[in-house]
């Protein structure tokens, strides 16, 4: 009972320091909620439909495969682009080149009749491009990506998508592609990673720095006096742990309504399912944060020891872009992150609708991963005297 | 009320602390007395039960050494040498967390922090924050935070540290009181004057080993007497005067005495002399370099160089 005051004392202290940090708190809601809102600009997510823009792309089929017409088919369904199928069908390619150059169009995709090589069989992609603007690139690069993929059952020959006997290699990719180019019953598709993504980028700065404070409240021979009294060290560690936690599940709160709110995430609807895996990410950032002031000496260099982790992390593990979108083998690195991890639990309940059976890997690695950082920090702390 | 015996710590190879033994009684004003990194710290915090030592035993109250007392008041209350305050909380706020980690709760809890911040005089201030305090306002409330459950033993490290002669007499004021009121003070500092005006008993330290210990007049004794020491002229000291003036010099001045001892006379003649004729050692005033000098004497290097 009183081992629980104690904890509650330490957890109230921190949320009372918090509270008084000018810095704290548009770091951890209103950042990552402006960014959310401006990404969700760039890539249209607010009202799909009516989109004014798009990139200007055309798409100009000279042959006659059906796989060619499922990929202009695709392109033109996609909301990121704005696809010229019309006048620009029949132009030769020195006419989409002026129109790029003059900035009309930014790509022109052309298929025409093939050799008979390589996977795409029998048609032939010839991508003009002016790569002017990064995001739009990637943008571009994706969608088309995907167009194939969508194509690629007619290429194989293999026009029934849910037919056993096929590599799981094929499988998973015509699993995106049904997801991402019908996505009919997800309102605001690439919402949950858009939002999932800066809310786990911020989750993780914003638990480091707030393990950092341990190295303020050494330094000041704040834990000379608590431990003079009847407090443990256990339950210092034990109190920072909590406040992590509760922290942490705020925040991925606050910023998944606030995609509710701006995208038409539905959070509401899959809560009991979302809310386990917040848990779980919101003990595994903590623990990364406490490991993170376990190893370094000051808060500066945890600081930027963080920062750079973070930045890492999210880069591979899919907060920017989807992980699928990347070579083979970084898509391997990326499963030692917890950015990985967290993305899968967040896009598996809000995109794919998975059920509790299936995000109980990613609930059980998160989870594990906790556990054994928290660990590893214990024993660093207890080596280095931190509390001391 | 305080045991130490042969109590040594290292920190990897550097021995801080190297085989005190030290009793404390209770009610006593203990002072630690040395420079920088003479283990005055190192010390407190084995007392406080922060270190545990390398080799040796410390014990605090009747507990059995290196256990930790559940009842609050044994617990010793520690100032420590930094301001170990949330600068961030106001200073009510800062009182009441350390209240509750001590274990008070609701009106106890109420009750004490606005007694501690009456005894040191900031209940005016106790809603603004630490950062809107001065330096030496910060020490009283760190002083402060240490007594809200009411330890029967106090330990001081340098609590004085930055703050002006005023605010330090009334930190003194409040030392005295508390120990007049029964509690135990280990008082750490590099200041022989403080250390002087407020301990029963001083112990020199240097290289984490204590080279003596006892109260000044004791210390004293052991230097070559070569100083000048002040009285007043009562009827009591006249006789003493007289007596004197065969081991020195003696100039009377309407209100003072002055005694300049001839060369290789001890301190501990001077001091018999003194007892024999009833007279108590404040009555006299040492010239304010004799325990600094005593310094000198023990470690060949002055206190603060
Ligand atoms: N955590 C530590 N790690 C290594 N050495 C330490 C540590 N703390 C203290 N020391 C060393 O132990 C010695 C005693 O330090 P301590 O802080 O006890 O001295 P002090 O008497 O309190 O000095 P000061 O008057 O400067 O406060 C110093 O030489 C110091 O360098
Ligand atoms: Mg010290």
């Amino acid at each position: 009972m009183n081992r629980l005051r104690t904890l509650l004392t330490l957890v109230r202290k921190e949320f009372a320091l918090f509270r008084r940090d000018r810095a704290a708190l548009p770091l951890t809601f209103l950042i990552p909620a402006g960014l959310i809102f401006i990404f969700g600009e760039i890539f249209g997510l607010r009202n799909p439909d009516s989109a004014p823009g798009g990139i200007p792309v055309a798409a100009v089929n000279h042959s006659d495969q059906p796989a060619a017409a499922r990929i202009v088919e695709a392109l033109a369904k996609d909301p990121a682009l704005d696809l010229g199928t019309g006048e620009q069908t029949e132009s030769a390619d020195e006419a989409l080149r002026e129109l790029i150059r003059q900035n009309r169009l930014r790509f022109a995709v052309i298929l025409s009749p093939g050799e008979s090589s390589g996977v795409l069989r029998g048609v032939h992609l010839r991508v003009l491009g002016n790569p002017r603007n990064a995001v739009e690139t990637q943008t571009f690069h994706a969608v088309l990506q995907r167009a194939v993929l969508a194509g690629l059952p007619e290429l194989l020959g293999a026009p029934d998508a849910g037919d056993a006997g096929r590599s799981t290699f094929l499988s998973r990719l015509v699993k995106v592609e049904n997801e991402q180019v019908t996505g009919s019953e997800v309102k605001a598709p690439s919402a949950a990673s858009v939002v999932g993504g800066w809310a786990v980028m911020f989750l993780l700065f914003s638990l480091t720095i707030s393990s950092t404070s341990i190295f303020d409240e050494k330094k000041a021979g704040l834990y000379q006096r608590m431990l003079s009294g009847s407090v443990t060290r256990s339950q210092l560690v034990l109190g920072k742990f909590c406040w992590g936690m509760l922290l942490g599940i705020v925040q991925l709160l606050t910023l998944f309504f606030t995609g509710q709110f701006l995208f038409g995430l539905d959070i509401t609807g899959r809560l009991p399912l979302l809310l386990p895996v917040c848990i779980a990410a919101s003990a595994a950032c903590t623990a990364f944060g406490m490991l993170i002031a376990s190893v370094t000496s000051s808060a500066e260099s945890a600081r930027s020891l963080a920062t750079f982790l973070i930045l890492v992390m999210s880069a591979l593990g899919g907060a920017w872009f989807p992980v699928s979108l990347m070579p083979e083998f970084i898509q391997q690195i990326a499963k030692v992150t917890i950015v990985f991890w967290t993305m899968e639990g967040f896009t598996g309940v809000l995109w794919a609708g998975h059920s509790a059976r299936e995000i109980l890997p990613c609930l059980a690695v998160l989870s594990g991963t906790a556990i054994a950082v928290m660990l590893a920090a214990l024993w660093r702390f207890r080596r280095a005297r931190a509390f001391e | 009320m305080l045991s130490l015996k042969a109590v040594t710590k290292k920190y990897g190879g550097f021995t801080a602390v190297d085989g005190i033994t030290l009793d404390i009684g209770r009610g006593e004003f203990f002072g630690l007395l040395g420079p920088n990194g003479a283990g005055k710290s190192t010390l407190i915090s084995l007392i406080a039960g922060l270190h545990t030592p390398d080799s040796g035993s410390v014990s605090v109250g009747d507990a059995p050494p290196g256990a930790k007392h559940r009842n609050a008041c044994h617990r010793p209350g520690l100032v420590p040498q930094s301001i170990a305050l949330y600068e961030e909380l106001t200073a009510e706020q800062n009182l009441r967390f350390f209240g509750e980690l001590q274990g008070l709760y609701g009106t106890k809890l109420r009750y004490r922090v606005g007694e501690v911040l009456e005894a040191v005089q900031l209940t005016s201030r106790r809603n603004d924050r630490l950062n809107t305090f001065s330096g030496g306002m910060q020490r009283r409330l760190n002083l402060a935070a240490a007594l809200l459950h009411q330890p029967e033993l106090l330990l001081c490290d340098e609590p004085t540290a930055g703050v002006d002669p005023q605010a330090r007499n009334a930190i003194f004021d409040m030392l005295e009181s508390l120990n007049r009121g029964g509690t135990t003070i280990i008082y750490s500092t590099h200041y022989m004057e403080e250390a002087a005006r407020l301990c029963s008993r001083i112990g020199i330290m240097h290289h984490g080993r204590l080279l003596a210990g006892g109260t000044v007049a004791e210390l004293l004794t052991r230097l070559p007497f070569d100083e000048q020491i002040s009285f007043p002229v009562t009827p009591a000291t006249a006789a003493l005067a007289a007596q004197l003036a065969g081991l020195g010099k003696v100039i009377s001045e309407p209100e003072q005495y002055h005694f300049l001892p001839s060369a290789g006379s001890r301190l501990s003649t001077f001091f018999t002399l003194t007892e024999s004729h009833g007279l108590p050692p404040q009555l006299f005033t040492l010239q304010r370099s004799t325990l600094e000098a005593l310094f000198l004497h023990l470690t060949g290097r002055t206190l603060r160089e």
